[in-house]
């Protein structure tokens, strides 16, 4: 078997060789002129053999056509019947300036030029070392060559050379550097004066952060986790594409490995809508859709912060079933914030929902989740990406991967993204709040529409500015109060209320020795005040005044067919909370 | 002013004490006897109050009673507001309102009154006033713990 190979080749040697001896040694010293690349003598080995052709045994290869002017060439070409598609074949040629000046005016020249060049890209290292040292229809400098004529016809600088290796990507930022920052501060001032500036300082800052770090081994991880999701990474390098399109990609690097980082308990739901909006945004940034590939790098970081912020108190797991895990009542309202961050980052993506408030803030410490609206916002999207997706005949095209992108297929696959992600975390929605009315029956005010959280402190809240409807201190804002029944008191004024009552009066209302208020008629477990202060706050908000006497005012409310009673005094115009029960 | 009423309270001084208060409005005096219980939670207060009623028992004086009852933190506290309550119906029965009154301890922490006494009330009470809401809901909340019950 050995002896085989060795046979085949000595005799692909032979022939070489053989081919060899048609070129004329007389080119080698014409390639040195003063504007022309140097090149090495093996270079000229064949130089005119590869893409054609038996004319250039025939006579074209005993001419020295470096030294002719431009007229004298064409001449030559006409003599020798060579069509303009046999010219512009002649790829050693273009280390000529008389001969590139020529084929400039042909119709075929930028195609030529394209072909050369995508057919020099492709060739592997090892083609590369025969075509230059055996074959002489190769060198680097007439790549060079061939990438400034190419940049020449597309306005362009000189393109990095493409990203085959993790070495070779670092290659790529150094010589890019300072080219890009000013690249890129030309589209954030410019073609991408984006809404938010936030997003716009987030790329910024990753840019940054990727050249103060260009030192540090590549991301390993990030191409770890693309495998998982067949990203090719190195296909979907932008070669070619603006500067942004880089800075996208390197983003889209530092999402991936970012991602790969999260731990998997529980996360799988945001690390496969992480993956697949990596994989589409990847995918847009290499066919120039730029502004899609943004809108989805902000998706994906919008998620991330979330996930980062809340840690392993995070539980969107596919198969998490909330009543099997014991995970505290907080744990539930961060996934609950959770679930409104997506919906919100979804809904920037599809623009299928004009607007997405689900956080309300009274203050800089109380927030309220307004689960209606994430429900809502969710099944919204839900309807539109199924009219979208069963009303449009790219969906088959768009579930297959390999389909190229146009703008069409671009927009379904984030759609049936949406729907995707939709479809996972609205039933989880609805789980979360049951679990959260059924640990604390009365948290939830108004019917169960509004929800009081903690934001987990590394949440960007700020990022959310324009999702979070803040409520005025006096009034409930209108499309919250719409189901509740008028009050005297804001939520604020209650809120204060309860605060204010001493530890003493705590004790008295919880009556924990002899139960004589019968907490656990409506309480499952622990009679705590958190459980009992929710209660009040309920009444309070939506509980009907029964009874007034002698500056004592009591409202009752009926929950769960038990009636609660809160007590409370009206002096100076302020009100204090003095006693509640539940009525045996 | 109010360090030296409750001073005087502590010590049973209840004739300086009333001095103190004399000049107020019942309004004033009600609201300056229910702010310092809220405060302080001196059961000498109610003391204070049994004392003015021993001197002369009248409806405000009950009504102050009940609603210190009301805001202290003390245990029984709701059943003695009851008897207060009952004492102003006894005092003026031709007021369906106080009778509704009584009526709206029912089901309340210490209150003495049974479901047929309730019931009972409540029909009273309609008799004479069928939009009377304490009664209404009575009533209502009666069926409730009924059909719980049967279930």
């Amino acid at each position: 078997m050995k002896s085989q190979i060795l046979h085949v080749y000595l005799l692909l040697i032979t022939h070489c060789f053989v081919t060899a001896n048609i070129i004329p040694v007389d080119f080698r010293h014409h390639y040195n002129t003063q504007d022309t690349p140097a090149v090495s003598p093996n270079t000229f080995h064949n130089a005119l053999h590869e893409q054609s052709s038996l004319k250039h045994q025939q006579g074209a290869c005993h001419t020295d056509l470096f030294q002719y002017s431009c007229d004298q060439l064409k001449t030559y070409f006409a003599y020798h019947n060579y069509s303009q598609k046999d010219v512009l074949g002649l790829g050693i040629l273009y280390l000529s300036n008389e001969f590139v000046k020529l084929v400039k005016a042909y119709p075929g020249y930028e195609l030529a030029i394209a072909a050369l060049r995508k057919k020099m890209r492709g060739m592997s290292s090892f083609g590369k070392w025969w075509r230059e040292h055996i074959a002489g229809s190769y060198s680097p400098q007439l790549e060079t060559r061939i990438n400034k004529l190419y940049a020449e016809i597309h306005h362009q600088q000189p393109q990095p050379p493409a990203i085959t290796s993790q070495e070779s990507h670092h290659h790529v930022h150094e010589h890019t550097l300072a080219y890009l920052r000013d690249e890129w501060a030309q589209c954030a001032a410019i073609s991408y004066d984006r809404k938010t500036k936030k997003r716009l300082k987030k790329r910024i800052n990753a840019l940054d952060q990727h050249y103060t770090t260009s030192s540090s081994p590549p991301h390993k991880d990030a191409h770890i986790f693309a495998q998982q999701y067949h990203i090719n990474l190195h296909e979907l390098a932008p070669n070619n594409g603006p500067a942004i399109a880089h800075v996208l990609y390197q983003e889209y690097i530092d999402i991936l490995d970012t991602t790969a980082h999260i731990p998997a308990h529980d996360t799988e739901i945001l690390c496969d809508a992480l993956g697949q909006a990596s994989h589409i945004g990847l995918e847009a940034n290499k066919a120039g859709f730029v502004d899609q590939a943004s809108k989805l790098a902000d998706f994906c970081w919008t998620v991330l912060d979330y996930t980062k912020a809340v840690g392993e108190g995070i539980c969107l797991g596919a198969h998490n079933t909330l009543h099997m895990c014991a995970h505290p009542l907080q744990t539930a309202k961060n996934a609950l914030i959770g679930i409104g961050v997506i919906t919100y980052g979804l809904v920037n993506l599809t623009d299928f929902v004009q607007h997405a408030p689900f956080l309300y803030v009274v203050d800089n410490d109380q927030f309220f989740l307004r689960l209606n609206t994430i429900q809502d916002q969710l099944q919204t999207i839900a309807n539109a990406t199924t009219t979208y997706l069963t009303s449009n005949k790219p969906r088959d095209i768009v579930k297959d991967g390999t389909a190229f992108i146009t703008e069409g297929f671009l927009v379904g696959k984030i759609v049936s993204l949406a729907a995707n992600l939709t479809k996972q975390i609205l039933p989880l929605a609805m789980q979360y709040a049951e679990y959260i009315a059924a640990e604390e029956p009365l948290t939830c005010l108004a019917d169960g529409e509004l929800i009081p959280v903690k934001i987990p402190k590394g949440i960007d809240v700020g990022s959310l500015e324009n999702s979070i409807l803040k409520m005025e201190s006096n009034q409930l804002p209108t499309q919250i109060g719409n189901g509740l029944i008028p009050t005297a008191h804001s939520l604020e004024e209650i809120s204060v209320a309860i605060a204010k009552i001493e530890t003493n009066r705590i004790n008295h209302i919880l009556t924990p020795k002899t139960g004589k208020h019968a907490w656990n008629k409506i309480i499952t477990g622990e009679v705590a005040w958190e459980k009992v202060k929710s209660l009040i706050e309920k009444v309070m908000l939506e509980g009907i005044i029964t009874k007034v006497e002698e500056n004592i005012v009591t409202k009752s409310l009926d929950i769960f067919d038990k009636v609660i009673d809160v007590k409370y005094i009206v002096l100076n115009d302020t009100f204090s909370i003095v006693n509640a029960w539940v009525r045996k | 002013m109010k360090q030296q009423f409750i001073d005087n309270i502590n010590a049973g001084k209840f004739f300086d004490a009333k001095k103190l208060i004399s000049a107020m409005s019942p309004e004033g005096m009600l609201t300056f006897l229910q702010g310092l219980t809220f405060e302080t939670n001196l059961i000498s207060i109610y003391t204070f109050i049994a004392f003015l009623l021993l001197e002369n028992e009248t409806i405000f004086l009950h009504q102050c009673a009940r609603s210190i009852l009301c805001i202290s933190m003390w245990e029984g506290a709701n059943a003695a507001a009851l008897l207060h309550s009952q004492r102003i119906y006894e005092l003026d029965p031709h007021d369906i309102a106080k009778k509704a009154s009584v009526l709206s301890y029912f089901g309340t922490p210490d209150c003495t009154i049974t479901r047929q006494e309730a019931q009972k009330m409540a029909q009273e009470i309609l008799a004479q006033d069928p939009q009377n809401k304490i009664a209404l809901s009575t009533l209502e909340f009666l069926s409730l713990k009924t059909v719980k019950d049967v279930n």
